[in-house]
């Protein structure tokens, strides 16, 4: 809606053009390269009409860098939430079961987390990523595979403990069943743990999102997510840099942005500080 | 001492064949071949180069024939590179991979501990804001994006180093410090929040009332208490140094075992990437498994609370 252009149209003509903003008087926007000590106006050997203006420049296939930019966030952004959406739906069953549990079903679950914790998450994601055809779907369900460890490990810690309190001890001997005390006892007082879990789980699927496209195995051609512009920036980074510090800059934003929400979440939360 | 020693021989063992087992079969469900220029090859020859690399067999001989030859040592044969034996080609390229992710491995936690000790013992003043903000700026900006702009800013405008180029000691400290910042981050965290609590306990109390100097106190009694725990993030902190190299290696183009997996998930060539996995799932779990024996070296509370449970 906001973007100026549609993110994936093409005019070959108007390839690699730099960075302009109305009639390019602001410094950093005037549109020009220099071009062997020469500087010229791009836009003008472009032929682009008069009073039209790519702000963040265009792509090698000539396609609007702030369009892209901004579908890529939404892209990058879909896929963090998903992910972490995917992870909890693994994570938090399997750290109340195993920690409900205990015992044998304890151990042998824990196993499982441990073989898998002891291949690096990474290669994990690459491997299905390998299986799976690329696209959206499959990106989300190789970083949520790998991702729901650390959610179950401290889930089933919890439950370890609150299943000796005696609210839940009433709950049982009140004859509920071990599903209605996960959800109206056990979860909302996880929901802390939960939170905070969930907040440092998004900045790495969008890692993780933008390093498997930067090495070409995330979301095919033509959509855009912040790791294929990236990746494509960083081919004529030397000459053309602002098509790798634009998305550069927004995926950094992005981590940063909701590593400092994470951050706050927890001092919020944690009764120690 | 021994028996938890053998224990977790045996959990490595068992765990090293359950990965083999499962990249095994997800490689099997790979779609394409190793073959590049299928469509040009005739029946013929794509029968005699799946005998040749024992791809006709059913696929349950040929798991047996893989992990026998694990049990030798033998990682199979490369597709892609000029047939080589996986074994040595991981083997000749592990080189420049572990030195870069020792120094970095090395730079970033001692920054890390200096970062994080000083931000504890000034806490809440603008020291300590100002080593949050750059821990977490750390922590944010993936290290691919580090790499390419210290690459274009100190490699290629300034020339200070080698642009991509493996020749000694000068073309590794660009990829070192691309990979050291993250580890930097983490151990400056990790280390404020112990530091802090380290710092309000009763024996720092006895040295500063025994008219210690601050500064004392801090090198002789904190600092050495607080970097125990540090010790624990050292198995996380490689497996990041590991994922990173993958794409830093190919960046300042390294030799180097991750920029090998990268090369041979482009050319699907199976034997690598299983022998790669295999291998980096070793590697992690040799030193998760040092790791914990340092950690109840280091800290003799652990061995007494260890001898109290059994």
């Amino acid at each position: 809606m906001i973007a100026p252009q549609s993110p994936n149209t093409q005019n070959v003509a108007y390839a690699n053009l730099p960075p302009k903003i109305g009639n390019g008087h602001l410094p950093g926007f005037k549109g020009t390269a220099t071009v062997s000590g020469v500087t010229v106006d791009k836009y003008q050997q472009a032929g682009v009409p008069k009073g039209k203006s790519f702000i963040l420049g265009t792509d090698y296939l000539g396609r609007d860098l702030l369009s892209r930019i901004l579908y890529g966030t939404r892209l990058s952004l879909l896929i963090g939430i998903l992910a972490t959406l995917v992870d909890l739906l693994i994570g938090i069953p399997y750290g109340i079961i195993s920690g409900w549990k205990g015992g044998r079903t304890d151990t042998f679950m824990q196993r499982i987390i441990e073989i898998i914790s002891s291949i690096p998450n990474l290669i994990v994601v690459v491997l299905m990523m390998l299986i799976l055809r690329p696209g959206l779907l499959s990106i989300v369900l190789a970083i949520g595979f790998t991702g729901w460890i650390t959610m179950a490990r401290l889930i089933r810690a919890q439950t370890f403990q609150l299943k000796e309190q005696e609210f839940v001890l009433a709950a049982r001997t009140l004859g509920e069943t071990p599903t209605r005390i996960a959800w109206k006892h056990l979860i909302p007082n996880l929901s802390s743990t939960i939170i905070i879990q969930t907040m440092f789980t998004i900045p790495s699927a969008i890692f993780f999102e933008a390093f498997l496209s930067f090495i070409g195995i995330g979301i095919p051609a033509p959509s855009a997510s912040l790791g294929t512009l990236l990746s494509d920036g960083q081919k004529a980074f030397r000459f053309l840099p602002y098509q790798m510090w634009y998305p550069a800059a927004v995926l950094c934003l992005i981590m940063v942005a909701v590593n400092l929400l994470a951050d706050g979440l927890r001092d919020a939360f944690d009764p120690k500080s | 001492m021994t028996k938890y020693l053998i224990k977790r021989i045996c959990y490595l063992v068992l765990t090293l064949f359950i990965v083999a087992s499962v990249t095994f079969f997800m490689m099997k469900l790979m779609p394409g071949t190793p073959y590049t220029n299928q469509e040009k090859l005739s029946a013929d020859q794509l029968r005699i180069m799946n005998e040749q690399y024992g791809l006709n067999k059913p696929i349950l001989e040929q798991y047996w024939i893989y992990i026998v030859g694990l049990l030798h040592g033998d990682f199979g044969t490369s597709f892609q590179f000029n047939n080589q034996p996986v074994l040595g080609l991981i083997m000749s390229r592990l080189a420049p991979s572990l030195q870069i992710g020792a120094q970095a491995m090395i730079l970033g936690s001692g920054l890390g501990i200096l970062l994080g000790a000083v931000a504890a013992i000034r806490k809440n003043t603008w020291v300590d804001g100002v080593a949050t903000f750059f821990s977490i700026l750390g922590i944010s900006i993936p290290n691919f994006v580090l790499a390419v702009l210290l690459q274009f800013f100190l490699a290629f405008k300034l020339q200070m180093f080698p642009i991509a180029l493996w020749d000694g000691f000068s073309s590794s400290i660009l990829p070192t410090l691309a990979l050291a910042v993250a580890p930097l981050a983490n151990t400056a965290r990790f280390m404020r929040t112990e530091m802090v609590d380290v710092l309000s306990s009763d024996y720092i109390e006895l040295a500063k009332a025994k008219g210690n100097s601050r500064w004392q106190t801090v090198a002789k009694h904190a600092l050495r208490n607080s970097m125990i725990p540090v010790v624990t993030i050292i198995g996380p902190m490689a497996v990041n140094l590991m994922t990173g190299s993958l794409v830093v290696e190919n960046i300042f183009s390294i030799p180097g075992i991750g920029e090998q997996f990268v090369k041979s998930i482009m050319t699907n060539d199976y034997p690598t990437i299983m022998g790669l996995t295999i291998f980096y799932s070793f590697l992690l779990m040799v030193i998760i498994l040092v790791v914990d024996i340092l950690y109840g070296i280091i800290d003799p509370r652990i061995r007494l609370s260890e001898k109290g449970a059994n």
